[in-house]
């Protein structure tokens, strides 16, 4: 296997799954012609993999690591009890409280006996561990939901630790977690530099899912009290995303993320600051400036770039055009998107849509071939997702000068609004709360019925993707930070 | 139509009744012309043109006649305003239905003002009192479990724990509410939605569409049993119950709320075309109706 420049770390997305990361994975590779990558993909064994994405052909190698797939490894020895005990507790330290030293630790030691899971999860021995581990960990709990606790994050931790690093200069995670573990242990075996680039912030979202999470026993015996330890099994998942991040930020030589509020989150969870770098994304202004506004007449345009999923809160979009249809009648809502993700989520979308009698406003065109040929027909862009890291339709649409209405998620508020907060030359759009239609339509409504400030908007909208989006210095930093880590180029 | 969440009450048509009031003249009528007889009958007995005894009788008479429609309306609608009116009046006479007439005379005005209120505005209203009021604090607690035998005190209400720095807390109070949604608890979600900390609000947002999620699936489920069965009265009824719990639920805004209760009317009409003579079925047509009446027109009149 030849040596990449560049092995990229990535979990539950490219290439198989589409999405915002997917995307800007294969665009980043791209946009890197020069430099070779080998790309890991994690995944469960129950995800399809069948591939969404076509390659580049800078991409030298694809590996999979799949998580709940752990090595059998060596068989243990006679009286190898003591070593897998003590494997166990370190595996089960590492989990609860796990530090960037003690994986590095255990990963040499893994790396040197060879054990996984036959010793370590199927053994006489490494099941009287793992009964002192549930008495040292949550005695109170359901035995077989810890099992299945423990055998999932054991094993995906051993499947971590004992896949075969893959040659590279370079080891670069696109989040924490896994990825991070991965590149951690990289960094210990080979000695190169290891990169982290955070676009939502691994924790947070683990945590926010397992908030919602139905297939996690909890007690009801704590009640509505929230001033003790999170619920049982939900706070050792929690743990265990916190130690890979605390493990991956310690090991890790920089930290990049697209804005200032991940920085506090990642400072909060353990990252040195001075690991912390700023790039936001960037796109390709070339392909966006060139669209001219369409001086047709036609109906005040509103466009949703997005796909239909619970996260996009279409629900919310479609309540907004609704009450937007009240001072703006003749209004059209468009979404772009493809359906095919949650169909029971776009079934209840198209129902809605019909329950509001809104069939004249609101259309779906599903997925397009080019979503560029609607900038120049739509007067804003609307974003109702509740959660985002940077999103590219909204610096796409800025480059095409169409003003935006956002929920306050991620760095959207910093694109429509700047850095700082709104300068000499204003603001690109309107920042809203998310899950507030009333507000969603108002925000509308002003942009739509007011041609000057959409104009001005635009025009803001536009000077600040140029200036602060602009992908080609996008990729030239990122290309200066592998410089930075590493002196040896990928023709040298 | 109350905002207040009832519970189980969803379930059955129950607590939905005494909502909806639909005879308010009939009450008024039999409670003025109660005080009138009591009054005559007063003056009768006072100047003598009625003997004490003939006055005792028809005054008992009279009260076991108010005493009977008084269940009559409590059987049909759980209106317990006659009851009192026929306890007041056996117990004190004339003194006795003046005071009944007058107590219900105050609880229809009341009743009457809240209805002519604008649906969104008055629905916005009822819920930020019912959030705030010492009663619904009460349930909240209740449903908290903040009020307990032992320990009481050490636990704190989930509406302060937002108003706190303690992120984890908050995200702790986010996820139990989550797994036991209630619809009294609302309104801390909605007080998470404007958290300062952007993952809080990301956290409430998703766990508001969750919730959210959850309502429209089961409804989906149950339109989908209704479309199979379009004669069963128990489908459509179902499916009532679902929209109505939907639009009581905290969890959507004045729009939808009015848009579900629309649907909710159209599936509980459909429930008594099926079944005529179903009482559940026709208790909760009237109850919706009320709810609607409270309101403003429809989402598809308002172009």
């Amino acid at each position: 296997m030849t040596t990449a420049d560049i092995c990229l770390l990535v979990e539950g997305g490219y290439p198989y799954l589409l999405g915002g990361v997917s995307s800007w994975v294969d665009s980043f590779i791209r946009s890197l012609p020069h430099r070779s990558f080998h790309v890991v993909a994690f995944s469960v064994s129950t995800q399809p993999r069948r591939r969404r994405f076509e390659l580049p052909d800078n991409v030298a190698h694809l590996t999979d690591v799949i998580l709940d797939d752990c090595p059998p490894g060596v068989p243990p020895r006679r009286r190898a009890a003591g070593q897998i005990d003590a494997l166990i507790d370190e595996m089960r330290r590492l989990l609860l409280a796990g530090a960037g030293p003690a994986w590095v630790d255990f990963v040499r030691e893994l790396d040197r006996c060879g054990l996984a899971q036959r010793a370590l999860l199927d053994s006489r021995a490494a099941w009287s561990a793992f009964e002192r581990v549930y008495d040292a960990t949550v005695p109170g709990a359901p035995l077989v939901d810890f099992f299945w606790t423990w055998r999932f994050l054991a094993s995906s931790m051993l499947a971590v630790a004992s896949v075969p690093i893959p040659p590279a200069r370079i080891y670069h995670a696109i989040s924490t977690g896994y990825p991070g573990l991965l590149g951690a242990r990289a960094k210990a075996l080979t000695g190169n530099p290891f990169l982290i680039t955070e676009h939502g912030i691994y924790t947070n979202e683990r945590r926010i899912e397992l908030s919602v999470a139905d297939w996690i026993y909890e007690s009801p015996a704590a009640g509505f009290d929230v001033t003790g330890r999170t619920g049982e099994l939900r706070g050792i998942w929690l743990d265990a995303f916190n130690s890979m991040a605390r493990i991956s930020y310690d090991c890790a030589d920089l930290i990049t993320t697209q804005f200032r509020m991940n920085q506090v989150y990642q400072l909060h969870d353990g990252a040195d600051e001075a690991k912390l770098r700023i790039i936001p994304n960037g796109i390709e202004l070339d392909r966006f400036a060139a669209i001219a506004p369409d001086r047709e007449p036609r109906r005040p345009t509103v466009l949703l770039v997005g796909r239909l999923v619970p996260i996009k809160d279409i629900r919310t979009f479609i309540q907004a055009a609704a009450l937007l249809r009240r001072r703006v009648p003749d209004v059209e809502a468009l979404i772009i998107g493809p359906d095919d993700e949650d169909p029971a989520y776009a079934a209840e979308c198209r129902h809605l849509v019909q329950q509001l009698e809104l069939q004249e406003t609101v259309r779906f065109l599903g997925r397009v071939p080019d979503v560029r040929a609607y900038f120049g027909r739509v007067d804003v862009l609307a974003l109702t997702s509740i959660s985002e890291a940077q999103p590219l339709a909204v610096l796409e649409a800025g480059a095409a000068g169409v003003p935006a209405v956002t929920t306050d998620v991620g760095s959207c508020r910093e694109i429509l609004e700047g850095p700082a907060e709104p300068g000499p030359d204003g603001a690109g759009g309107f920042v809203v709360d998310a899950c507030d239609p009333g507000a969603t339509a108002d925000a509308l409504a002003r942009i739509l019925l007011d041609p000057a400030l959409r104009e001005r908007m635009g025009e803001v909208m536009r000077a600040r993707v140029h200036t602060v989006f602009d992908q080609r210095r996008i990729i030239a930093r990122y290309d200066e930070v592998y410089e930075s880590l590493s002196p040896v180029r990928a023709d040298a | 139509m109350m905002i207040e969440n009832a519970g189980d009450g969803f379930a059955g048509t129950g607590p939905l009744l005494d909502r909806s009031t639909p005879e308010r003249l009939p009450v008024a009528l039999v409670a003025g012309s109660t005080v009138l007889c009591e009054v005559a009958l007063a003056f009768a007995l006072v100047r003598g043109s009625a003997p004490p005894a003939v006055a005792i009788a028809v005054h008992v008479a009279l009260s076991i006649l108010v005493g009977a429609l008084a269940l009559a309306v409590l059987r049909r609608t759980r209106s317990a305003l006659l009851v009192h009116l026929a306890l007041w009046t056996f117990t004190a006479g004339p003194f006795g239905a003046a005071l009944a007439a007058g107590l219900i005379t105050l609880d229809l005005t009341a009743r009457r003002r809240a209805v002519d209120q604008d649906f969104g505005r008055w629905l916005d209203d009822e819920v930020e009192a019912r959030e705030h009021d010492p009663i619904g604090r009460l349930r909240s607690d209740l449903l908290d479990g903040r009020l307990r035998l032992v320990g009481d005190g050490a636990v704190r209400p989930l509406r302060a724990t937002l108003e706190g720095d303690d992120r984890a807390a908050k995200f702790e109070a986010l996820a139990r509410i989550a797994r036991r949604f209630d619809p009294s608890l609302s309104h801390v979600i909605h007080a998470a939605l404007g958290d300062a900390d952007p993952s809080v609000r990301v956290l409430a947002s998703t766990v508001l569409a969750k919730l959210q999620t959850l309502h429209t699936r089961e409804i989906a489920t149950l339109q989908a049993a209704a479309a199979q069965a379009p004669a069963s009265a128990e489908a459509s009824l179902a499916l009532a119950r679902a929209r109505l719990g939907y639009a009581r639920s905290g969890l959507i805004k004045a729009l939808q709320v009015r848009t579900e209760l629309l649907a909710a009317g159209a599936a509980a009409d459909d429930a008594v075309a099926a079944a005529p003579h179903s009482v559940p079925a026709r208790a909760l047509r009237d109850a919706i109706r009320a709810a609607i009446g409270a309101g403003g027109p429809a989402p598809g009149a308002a172009r």
